[in-house]
């Protein structure tokens, strides 16, 4: 693996940078910057000791320094994508040259300048409406699998039933928003200004995770006696609980669903008429909670799992007899896992209704739990980064089906594989999908990470991110 | 005052009666067996102590303070800390967590604390670190700070799983055959291990073990129970010599 990661690298940085200037994108200043770039990279993969520690980075370093400049002058860019990936490159450069002053804001400066970029390029529409609900789900679903990973990977249990609290989630914080910020058949007239939208958002959302959290604090009761299958079970049941009730309470659309929340993220634009501005923030603001939301979710994971108190539960998974005799309080723990993961559930929840503006029980089914326990396994049990690489594959791969079953279809036509009055449809994405995991659990059981973080595969990694 | 007083405990499973009436006083800094033949009940009388299971009938007390309705966490605060008879470690965690996560009970940063790596937190969890790394040091196994106990050899694990036990510096070590499956080069190591221990720190050793050698050369005094209830006292030259307890081990020459 390693032996190839420089010449790959390498390679892809000279074919872009000759498609660039063999298209014409780039002329003057960036071409003479991609070259430095390009040449900085090579003579840093294969320099010695030193060149590799600063070489590249330099080039790097000037050359991000270079794209704020330009930014900040206002200066027309060839590509917003090109821009982009400097900022990223440039930023990944700074953290590695200045980065161990302050390792700490390594991961936050980070991700604010992917924020930014990713805002950037869905205002510039460079990225469209499409792909950026694709990036949105791909959020919401590394929030879910995160937050069973804690339940299902480092605590041992087994957890059906994750789309419960998820719903319960997604309900509390769209009745509120919709009930202070909207207009709707149930609620009527806001009863706050429909501007304050963007503020009171989180605060909704944070209602919705502990509602959320609250049906964790249930679901732990039983599992202080019950484990393994029995427990699995209970967590079923809770699920469809919860979904039958909401499915019964006409009040709130019942089965019909709920909707109404598609104004209030709209509304999130008027936030300037809060201070009595005129203008609108006519930003992805959803995209902005989704990457939030899920920075949030991992960061909070990370620091439970990394801490001894948050060990406790790793221990109750691997001996519960000895967590309970060496000085464990095994309930209290499963009640903090069973209320954190379910309470992350809901801000998944309550991110999903948003985002897509309207929220209906039937989407909280088991079909959704069992996506969420798929990204679990696939990703590797008791590793963090494994179930965030899981959810962007597994969202990447249920988008790509889209596209990629049309062609199946044709392909299968024209050999005359399948009769011609039987066309493949869509259905088959909920074959493919669950053979892959038949797949995974017959030659990588341990899922694609198994209990370890893609640091430890790949130490170099360190310099960027080690939020502990 | 005894630091650990056990009075008339009877432990009944089912139709079972798995412990009956059974009294010891353990003093401080004591080093005292607890032997019997295969099922007497000698885990069971273990796992009473350490607040596993809830005696049927009978009253422990640890430092004068009963010790019934406390759960086993709470049990180890007071001071009772004790390894297993088959190695009871946390495998996929490094030897030093193992290590650490013993310290659990006495975290008061909780869930808010670790998520907003408090002042407290850092504290904690600087001693704990601390705390673990001397015990390591102290028992000669701080080069296996690192490792998984999975990969350790058998008599290392042993010996991490003690270390695990003191480091939360008890005053009642419950060891529980702490030489069941160790060879003759491990077993020598290990009564030197806990006569050292015994010397060096201020703690009252009770232990379960098969092998004579190890109960015989350190313990001050040795009980003997058989199906539940103690069948002889006395200083290991007298247990030797019981007739009671030759009767229990090897059964009655009278058909």
């Amino acid at each position: 693996m390693k032996n190839y990661t420089k010449p790959i690298l390498a390679a892809g940085l000279w074919a872009m940078i000759a498609w660039l200037f063999l298209s014409g994108r780039a002329d003057g200043y960036w071409l003479v910057a991609l070259i430095l770039w390009g040449g900085g990279a090579t003579f840093a993969f294969y320099g010695g000791e030193r060149a590799r520690e600063y070489g590249f980075w330099v080039v790097l370093g000037t050359l991000s320094v270079g794209a704020w400049w330009l930014f900040f002058q206002d200066r027309r860019m060839d590509s917003d994508w090109i821009l982009c990936i400097h900022l990223l490159l440039g930023a990944m450069g700074l953290v590695r040259l200045f980065g161990r002053a302050a390792p700490a804001w390594n991961a936050p400066f980070l991700l604010a300048v992917l924020l930014f970029c990713l805002v950037w390029l869905s205002y510039q529409e460079s990225i469209n409406v499409y792909f950026q609900s694709v990036l949105m789900f791909t959020g919401i679903n590394i929030i879910m699998a995160t937050s069973l990973n804690l339940v299902n990977g480092y605590m041992g249990e087994f957890n059906c039933g994750h789309a419960g609290p998820m719903a319960v989630g997604a309900y509390v914080s769209s009745l509120m928003t919709v009930a202070l910020f909207g207009k709707s058949q149930v609620f009527g007239d806001p009863s706050l200004s429909p501007a304050l939208a963007l503020f009171g958002f989180p605060f909704c959302l944070l209602v919705g995770m502990a509602a959320a959290a609250f049906i964790g604090f249930l679901i732990s009761i039983p599992s202080f006696k019950t484990r393994g299958d029995y427990l699995a079970i209970i967590t079923i049941a809770v699920s469809y609980i919860i979904k039958s009730t909401i499915e019964n309470m006409n009040v709130i659309g019942g089965a019909r669903g709920f909707m109404g929340m598609g104004q209030v993220t709209q509304a999130m634009d008027k936030a300037p008429q809060v201070f009595g501005l005129k203008t609108s923030w006519d930003l992805p603001w959803m995209m902005i909670w989704v990457f939030l939301g899920t920075v949030f979710s991992v960061w909070l994971l990370r620091r439970f799992v990394t801490s001894t108190y948050g060990k406790g539960i790793i221990a109750i998974c691997q001996d519960e007899i000895a967590a309970e005799i060496m000085s464990v309080n095994t309930n209290r723990m499963k009640i903090a896992a069973f209320m954190l993961s379910s309470g992350l559930a809901g801000l998944a929840g309550g991110l999903l209704a948003h985002a897509i503006g309207y929220v209906n029980p039937s989407t909280f089914n088991i079909l959704k739990s069992t996506e969420a326990l798929l990204m679990v396994y696939l990703g590797g049990m008791g590793s963090l980064s494994g179930s965030v690489i899981a959810a962007v594959l597994f969202t990447v791969l249920v988008d790509a089906l889209r596209f990629i079953i049309p062609i199946l279809n044709s392909a299968l036509h024209w050999a005359h594989l399948i009769p011609s009055s039987y066309e493949v449809s869509q259905v088959w994405k909920w074959v493919l999908i669950p053979l892959l995991l038949v797949v995974i659990m017959r030659w990588r059981p341990e899922g694609l990470m198994g209990n370890r973080e893609l640091t430890d595969y790949f130490p170099g990694l360190r310099d960027y991110f080690r939020f502990k | 005052m005894a630091l650990l007083d056990v009075k008339d405990v009877t432990q009944q499973f089912g139709g079972l009666r798995a412990v009956s009436s059974f009294s010891v006083a353990l003093e401080e800094r004591e080093l005292v067996g607890l032997i019997g033949p295969n099922g007497a009940g000698k885990t069971t009388i273990f796992n009473l102590v350490s607040g596993f299971y809830q005696p049927t009938m009978g009253t422990i007390r640890f430092k004068d303070q009963p010790t019934a309705g406390l759960k086993p966490n709470h049990v180890t605060t007071l001071g009772v800390s004790r390894t297993f008879q088959n190695i009871r470690l946390w495998n996929d965690m490094t030897v030093l967590d193992n290590i650490r996560v013993a310290h659990h009970s006495q975290l008061s940063y909780g869930f808010f604390g670790c998520s907003f790596r408090s002042a407290r937190y850092r504290d904690q969890e600087k001693d704990i670190t601390a705390n673990a790394m001397k015990t390591l040091e102290a028992l000669d196994l701080d080069q296996y700070a690192d490792e998984f106990p999975k990969n350790l050899p058998y008599g290392t694990r042993r010996k991490v799983e003690i270390a695990r036990a003191l480091s939360i510096h008890p005053r009642l070590l419950m060891l529980d055959e702490p030489a069941a499956g160790l060879n003759t080069a491990d077993l020598t190591g290990l009564i030197d291990l806990i006569g050292w221990i015994h010397k060096e720190f201020p703690i009252t050793i009770w232990m379960i073990e098969h092998q004579m050698q190890v109960v015989m050369s350190l313990c001050q005094r040795i009980q003997v129970i058989d199906f539940g209830a103690t069948i002889a006292e006395g200083t290991p030259t007298e247990i030797q010599n019981n007739p009671a307890v030759i009767k229990a081990y090897l059964g009655d020459d009278t058909i």
